[in-house]
């Protein structure tokens, strides 16, 4: 499999307005380290999940790609080249080639049009020359994928009339219809009910398997992540944490955050009862990064040289990579 | 045995007045609680889990209104209070911790004086030292700096605010506290120590809690027994594990499954068919009929299911497939 996105150093900084004095007579800036320095690949035909709490700089991430927050320093490809974001021409096709799906299906969705014009608005931007018979084709074609089914029945309906369930089905048929090669899809079933969850999941997996779509799924749900997944990161406070397969969430983890992570999560119905390793504290400020390894001050086996070196994330066995100077696995920890 | 019993709901019915006609949101639910004990209620949105505990405190909106059945807390019923009635009972004896800590705080008033107020209100003859006195301490029970208590909500995380919220819950040291959704906002980790600090709190006070939740991970993390709930009505109920394990219902059946299993095969997990039922004009017969994938027949469409023992270990199911003649 070749690589469609790839990551290089990327760092996603925000500087935030801190009172006059501060800003223009000391000349200090406050800035927020959203993403501090990442690498990562993310392969044509993939589910990629990028795991994390609020905070951790996922979204920034997934928004970085799509060019929707400007990239502070690094490298962004796409397709092998760098995204070209100056170029209009580029931007056009590369809009048309990279999609994203929203978390609130009820606020990404315009409540003024009706299903039909949601769906069919991509194609109308993009100068696509289709006769009216054709793009409605097109529109029940994407409805129907998305299961909304008969498709005919939607077009006429306005969000409000339609579940939330429903409305991130429209949200997916708008972005089936350009036909992509890219989707971010940014905690798309987090608003759902866990009875729906699974249809709206496996919509992604069908377009993986028909079209070959690489598919970006930001979550803090690591249990999803784990069944959809082709490869999960683990993200803390800017930082990829760990890259590896699913099995990383159940029970494969070498580095202590995702150890902790994975531990809290509860499985209904399962025998296998994981000691639960809760962390103190909450997630520093990403203002005010610690020195070091940035997980060292939670961290439950950290030693002199957390605090003063930030570790590299390193191949610790074949597709498996951590951040940490001492990793091991979880139960040889006592 | 009944010196014991907290909570007792019989029959409640709580309906909604809107323009379509009436929505029966609570149907018929009966539920027993002891002293001490955990029980969660659970189901998809809209299936009376909040209906049922805001008809505990009366905290309903103005179109809705219990139309009949008992709540009887500590020997004294309290569905047919008036406003006035309830006051007494409200907070003092049965507290409730509300989904999104951050809007259930007044964001302009310290936290001290939120909790300070709320002590004072229903005991007058409380000096405002004591009162912050008692502040200090349940701070300290929530794992909270009480050099903090004077903070604005908005200065503090969302898992401290959440804790301040139990601490406010706890301020009248009552018999009963409901949780509504406590910890859903919340990242993974706090979420974690939420929980953590609830179970903790449970065995230290001998608290006795109804947890609302769609979440049955978090059911099974806190609560002794469990309600499942389906279109306002009790679809099986009993111990946690029990329920979990041996599960009779087909809508419980659907709900377990619909967690994925990370131990288990990598198999993408069933949802449930369909939409919840109309409570204006619900189906004659059971409730999940259209929705379940066991359906036995006639019988399901026609007759609503009653609740029937199927062990003696407290549990019972509405549904047809099992009761006398099967098994």
């Amino acid at each position: 499999m070749s690589n469609l996105v790839e990551l290089k150093n990327l760092k996603i900084h925000f500087q935030i307005r801190s009172n006059f004095y501060e800003e223009v007579i000391r000349g200090r800036k406050r800035i927020i380290k959203a993403v501090d320095d990442i690498n990562l690949v993310i392969k044509k035909g993939e589910i990629f999940s990028l795991v994390g709490e609020s905070g951790s700089g996922k979204t920034t991430t997934g928004r970085g790609i799509l060019q929707l927050v400007k990239k502070t320093d690094g490298e962004i490809l796409f397709d092998s080249q760098p995204i070209d974001s100056r170029n209009s021409g580029y931007m056009r096709r590369f809009r048309e080639r990279a999609q994203m799906i929203f978390q609130d299906p009820y606020q990404s969705l315009n409540p003024k049009f009706t299903v039909r014009d949601i769906v069919a608005e991509p194609l109308q931007l993009m100068g696509r020359s289709l006769s009216a018979g054709e793009q409605e084709d097109r529109v029940i074609e994407a409805l129907e994928f998305a299961g909304l089914k008969p498709g005919r029945e939607f077009l006429l309906r306005y969000p409000h009339e339609i579940s939330g369930g429903q409305r991130q089905r429209v949200s997916i048929a708008t972005c089936f219809i350009m036909d992509p090669d890219f989707i971010v899809a940014d905690e798309p079933v987090s608003m759902l009910d866990a009875s729906v969850r699974a249809d709206i999941l496996k919509l992604f997996v069908a377009m993986k398997a028909q079209k070959n779509t690489s598919i970006l799924f930001i979550t803090h749900d690591l249990s999803l992540a784990w069944l959809i997944s082709d490869r999960i990161a683990i993200m803390y406070l800017g930082k990829i944490v760990e890259i590896g397969s699913a099995h990383l969430i159940a029970g494969g983890a070498l580095h202590p955050y995702a150890q902790a992570l994975t531990s809290v999560l509860t499985v209904v119905g399962s025998d296998i009862k994981r000691k639960r390793i809760v962390l103190e504290g909450e997630t520093p400020s990403p203002m005010n990064i610690p020195p070091g390894c940035r997980f060292h001050t939670r961290c439950p086996h950290v030693r002199e040289k957390c605090l003063v070196e930030e570790p590299k994330l390193l191949e610790n066995e074949p597709g498996h990579f951590v951040a940490c100077h001492y990793p091991r696995p979880i139960e040889s920890i006592t | 045995m009944n010196n014991d019993r907290i909570l007792e709901v019989r029959d409640l019915k709580t309906y909604f007045k809107i323009r379509e006609g009436i929505v029966k949101a609570v149907d018929g639910v009966s539920f027993t609680l002891e002293k001490g004990e955990s029980l969660g209620l659970v189901g998809e949105s809209g299936c009376g889990k909040t209906t049922t505990a805001l008809s505990i405190i009366k905290l309903l909106s103005d179109n809705g209104y219990i139309e009949s059945g008992e709540i009887v807390f500590k020997g004294i019923n309290l569905a047919h209070m008036t406003e006035e009635e309830i006051l007494t009972h409200r907070w003092k004896d049965i507290s409730m911790i509300f989904q999104g800590a951050m809007n259930s705080m007044n964001p302009v008033m310290k936290i001290s004086q939120q909790i300070t107020e709320v002590i004072r209100l229903h005991e007058p003859q409380v000096t405002l030292e004591e009162a912050r006195k008692r502040v200090r301490e349940l701070f300290k029970l929530v794992n909270l700096d009480p050099g903090l208590m004077d903070s604005y909500p908005h200065e503090f995380s969302g898992g401290m605010r959440q804790r301040a919220i139990i601490a406010m819950s706890l301020a009248l040291n009552p018999s009963l506290i409901i949780g509504d959704e406590p910890t859903t906002a919340l990242d993974v980790m706090v979420q974690a120590q939420i929980i953590d600090l609830i179970n903790d709190l449970r065995k230290k006070l001998g608290m006795s809690m109804i947890m609302i939740t769609h979440d049955l991970s978090i059911i099974a993390e806190t609560c002794d027994r469990v309600v499942v709930m389906y279109g306002g009505k009790v679809a099986e109920i009993g111990p946690v594990e029990e329920i979990i394990r041996n599960y009779r219902h087909p809508y419980t059946e659907k709900l377990i499954k619909a967690f994925p299993n990370i131990y288990g095969e990598r198999e993408m997990v069933a949802s449930i068919p369909g939409v919840p039922p109309n409570l204006i004009d619900p189906p004659k017969g059971c409730l999940f009929a259209p929705r379940c994938h066991r359906k036995i027949g006639k019988i399901c469409d026609e007759v609503a299911p009653e609740l029937k023992a199927v062990s003696r270990d407290r549990h019972f199911v509405a549904c047809h497939l099992w009761g006398e003649g099967h098994e």
